[in-house]
């Protein structure tokens, strides 16, 4: 397959103008994915879903820096779908951060975050970019759907993100999450019920129904 | 039941369940009323996947970027070239 060149990458080494040939491709789905694997519905009073853009940018930064390692190992296979396999990457660093956050923010305490009157860890902060117009300028045209998405607990967000979003099979979702096909299937499941049932609350509130 | 008809939705269900599904649905009112439902959720759903990154009120100042800043991409630049030094 002939790569077009861009006069960007006209001076790169072949491997790496091959590699930003497929980093344009996908850029935009990635940045796309990583908003919503990064919107969480804890914004307190806000009645908007929190995205934080820092966190997508972080995403897929990261993703684009292991993607590079892993091409330049021969780990992308020829002729795959080099966005499914970038979401792959970003999937898999999105889980990760999370594990580790999830970890690290356990023991945490209100005197860690204020001893001494210093700041609190970078993490405690709200970014500047976490405003109700930015979150709302994130959303797409499905805005329901995507405040009803955002509801769901974390696990079952991102099967459903993964398999009806993304369309990941149930083995590769499997294999991203870490988990057996079997608890994909049930997840799902529970996922698009609990998503209904949300809209048709959501629905029933404004006189729809 | 919930199972076989989310599995139904998206096509995974094989064999002897989806037979068995497929049968009950076509008695059971309430079960195919919520097929169909779920099979209109997972379009909408396939759809968010194709939206773009801009967003429906393009007027507004800031819109979200559709690639990485500037700075980011010079930090991405130079970690490759590190990793072509690497190896």
């Amino acid at each position: 397959m002939t790569v077009p060149e861009t006069p960007k990458n006209a001076d790169a080494p072949p491997d790496r103008a091959r590699f930003m040939e497929m980093v344009r491709r996908c850029e935009m789905a990635l940045l796309r994915a990583a908003r919503r694997l990064c919107r969480s519905g804890s914004g307190g009073a806000s009645r908007y879903a929190v995205v934080s853009e820092d966190c997508a940018q972080d995403l897929v930064q990261d993703a684009l820096v292991r993607g590079y390692e892993a091409y330049r190992q021969g780990r992308f296979r020829e002729g795959s779908s080099p966005q499914a396999w970038f979401l792959r990457i970003l999937t898999n660093g999105f889980i990760n951060e999370h594990r580790r956050r999830t970890r690290w923010e356990a023991g945490v305490t209100v005197d860690t975050l204020t001893a001494q009157g210093a700041a609190g860890p970078p993490s405690t902060h709200a970014a500047a970019s976490e405003t109700p117009e930015r979150a709302l300028l994130a959303d797409t045209l499905d805005e329901p759907l995507e405040r009803a998405l955002v509801a769901l607990p974390e696990s079952l967000r991102l099967c459903l993100l993964l398999v009806d979003v993304e369309e990941y099979s149930y083995a590769e979702a499997a294999e991203t999450l870490g988990v057996p096909v079997g608890t994909v299937r049930s997840r799902l499941s529970r996922a698009r019920f609990q998503l209904q049932e949300s809209l048709h609350d959501y629905a029933k509130d404004r006189g729809l129904l | 039941m919930a199972l076989f008809l989310s599995g139904l939705s998206d096509g995974t269900l094989r064999g002897l369940t989806r037979w068995y599904a497929e049968q009950h649905t076509a008695r059971c009112d309430h079960c195919a009323a919520s097929l169909r439902a779920l099979l209109a959720l997972r379009q909408r759903l396939r759809a968010l996947g194709h939206l773009p990154v801009t967003a429906a009120i393009p007027d507004l100042p800031d819109a979200p970027l559709q690639t990485l800043t500037p700075e980011r991409r010079a930090a991405v630049e130079a970690a490759w070239t590190q990793i072509e030094n690497n190896s």
